[in-house]
């Protein structure tokens, strides 16, 4: 009987530690890089998007590319679609709305993030670009839309996909 | 005899403990069920009942996987050169680049 309430307390202990491991890990977290760049007339490479410009270079005829901003935004992967969104304040392209819906986790190390960049300024025609993607941890994706052409410019949003147990805030 | 510290080897010490303790436990079990016209007591049934439960308990925490910080469900298989998934109301086109991290969707004007 003693041998008995001895195991009985091993497998409470055990199944105590493994509660705790799961919690310890917490929920996946999000964080979304988004640099926002304007195409044509840059010839000087920022080393912040290098590795971008060194692939648009190969698929576009633009003359360059800069980077305007950067913003992180961190959601989580819950039951429901975590909406994010932030207002770009940009001295050659006004105000612009940067929203982000990123949706419940299905599986693997993929996220559904859907990514939409708005002018208000522009009115009715206010959407520059509105896309929804499945992105893995780590990969960048970088938009890029005919609507984005003003007279300020070609825009063109990167968004990097970081998942992990917790992020506190921007990094 | 299933030999249950060849599962593991998170805590061999522990397991191997654990495994000596069930096999122990079980071989109390079959002498008492091998003692022919000798009913065991209500209290000894309990004792018994109690091993197989804390047993059963065991074999589950050893045999399942335990909690990562990966959620719940099947883990496909990922590939640095899946083809990205993207959904538009308009049209787009995906370009893959020789960096398996970047890809890049340009989306189009209705009429283009």
């Amino acid at each position: 009987m003693k041998r008995t309430i001895t195991l009985c307390a091993v497998v409470l202990l055990m199944a105590l530690a493994t509660r705790i491991d799961a919690q310890e890990a917490g929920p996946r977290n999000v964080r979304l890089i988004f640099q926002l760049i304007e195409a044509d007339g840059f010839p000087d490479v920022d080393p912040a998007i290098e590795d971008i410009v060194e692939e648009l270079n190969g698929l576009f005829r633009f003359d360059g590319y800069r980077l305007l901003t950067t913003s992180i935004l961190t959601g989580a992967l819950g039951d429901d679609a975590d909406r994010l969104g932030q207002v770009l304040s940009l001295a050659d392209h006004g105000r612009l709305q940067l929203n982000a819906w990123i949706y419940p986790w299905e599986a693997g190390e993929t996220v559904r993030v859907s990514v939409s960049l708005e002018d208000r300024a522009r009115g009715a025609n206010s959407e520059i670009l509105n896309v929804s993607v499945r992105v893995r941890n780590h990969q960048t994706v970088v938009l890029g839309s005919a609507q984005s052409r003003s007279a300020a410019g070609v825009l063109i949003l990167a968004m990097r996909v970081e998942l992990g147990p917790t992020f506190e805030g921007p990094a | 005899m299933h030999d249950f510290s060849d599962e593991h080897s998170e805590s061999p010490r522990l397991e191997e403990g654990l495994a000596d303790e069930l096999n122990h436990l079980l071989s109390n079990m079959g002498a008492v069920l091998a003692e022919r016209g000798h009913r065991p007591s209500g209290r000894r049934w309990l004792g018994i009942s109690a091993s197989l439960a804390a047993a059963a308990a065991v074999g589950l925490l050893l045999i399942l996987p335990r909690n990562t910080a990966d959620p719940p469900g099947p883990r496909p298989v990922t590939s640095s050169t899946a083809r990205l998934e993207v959904e538009s109301s308009g049209r787009f086109a995906v370009f893959p680049t020789n960096n398996p991290d970047i890809a890049v969707v340009w989306l189009f004007k209705e009429d283009q």
